[in-house]
């Protein structure tokens, strides 16, 4: 069948999800697949900075940092699908992690969702939550989360 | 049964011990799982491809999973492992007062040829596309754990699943069969999620964090 696939691929800076990444390459990956690498820009530095509340240009600094670096990253992204001949686009859309990951799956019309996952313990997903979790119960289309062989004191 | 074309070979396993496998993150468990059937087709673990894993139940999720697969990334070389663990209840706990023996036999056979015809039903699909595999039936009250188990005996690469099961028992309530093996296989998991069911999120979400993946 040579029908195209939607395939939204959750990317940040992590080895987790490249792992991700690659795997889709290496197992799924279709040469008429459309893949949408998808960064939900999260502003830690700015979020959790003491200094926020005083100095307004220190705010904006930081700001104009995490732009620089969230764009740096986006071209990466770029670069990735070219050089893996990848036909697709790259996308950058803020909000709740998970709950953006579904609704550009359901935009993108995907058919699979690709996403890494930390192996986080039971306890840090709890206090943390989980994006691949929500992404799991909340797709409407089957996901494929990404775990790699890990050494068993890496838990 | 009825013998197609292509390699077809049936083994019963022995009944297995324990199984003395240790997760860290929870109180320690002690999963029995007690090998039922197998059946190999194809060259069997001959196969030169990717060793994949399928939990399939019967359920119209599995069934979607399955297909899912074989429609988007099943390879002709790969070797697919398909495992069932079949509710093998004792018939006791629900007929107490039943001492019947003979209504007791009838049950237990009953339920062991649906298991059967449960299995062939897979088997042939295998046959059918020339796949190489087999089909294995495991008993256990720990669906996940079965699964992992499982996953690590045959060496697969990666885990298909549905999101859900057949739900009709205590033991696995809606999900928690993927959200186990999601989190406690050290290799990608392939959750399907039957598009025919799209609105039956049956979690509340909780509150989530500013990670970007987890």
């Amino acid at each position: 069948m040579a029908e195209t696939r939607n395939v939204v691929i959750a990317m940040d800076e992590s080895e987790f999800a490249n792992f991700g990444f690659e795997y889709y390459m290496n197992n799924v990956h279709k040469p008429n697949d459309h893949v949408v690498l998808l960064h939900v820009p999260e502003y830690h530095t700015v979020i959790q900075s003491p200094m926020v509340m005083t100095d307004v240009s220190v705010v904006t600094d930081l700001l104009q940092d995490e732009e620089k670096r969230i764009k740096a990253f986006l071209e990466q992204l770029g670069t990735k699908l070219k050089s893996h001949g990848i036909g697709g686009k790259v996308k950058s859309v803020g909000g709740n992690a998970g709950e953006v990951i579904c609704k550009v799956a359901n935009e993108e019309k995907a058919n699979l969702i690709v996403i890494g996952s930390r192996g986080m313990g039971t306890i840090r997903r709890t206090l943390l939550g989980s994006v691949s979790d929500y992404v799991m119960h909340h797709a409407h289309v089957p996901v494929l989360v990404c775990k790699r062989q890990e050494h068993p004191h890496h838990k | 049964m009825a013998e197609k074309a292509g390699d077809s070979a049936v083994t019963s396993d022995k009944p297995e011990g324990k199984d003395g496998s240790h997760d860290h993150e929870h109180h320690h468990h002690h999963h029995h799982h007690r090998n039922l059937h197998a059946t190999q087709t194809g060259k069997g673990s001959e196969a030169p491809g990717r060793r994949v894993l399928i939990g399939v139940d019967g359920s119209e999720y599995s069934n979607y999973a399955l297909e899912w697969y074989l429609d988007h990334v099943w390879h002709h070389e790969d070797y697919v492992v398909l495992l069932n663990c079949p509710e093998v209840d004792d018939p006791m706990r629900h007929n107490a007062f039943q001492f019947d023996r003979e209504k007791l036999s009838t049950m237990m056979k009953e339920e062991q040829d649906e298991l059967h015809k449960l299995l062939e039903k897979y088997r042939d699909k295998l046959l059918t596309l020339g796949a190489h595999g087999k089909v294995r039936a495991v008993a256990t009250k720990h669906v996940g754990h079965a699964l992992v188990r499982v996953q690590e005996e045959e060496e697969a690469e990666f885990i298909v699943m549905g999101s859900r099961g057949k739900g009709t028992l205590r033991r696995t309530f809606m999900g928690s069969v993927s959200d186990y093996v999601v989190h406690h296989a050290h290799v990608p998991v392939l959750v399907c999620r039957n598009p025919a069911n799209a609105h039956g999120g049956k979690r509340t979400s909780k509150t989530h964090s500013h990670a970007a993946t987890s």
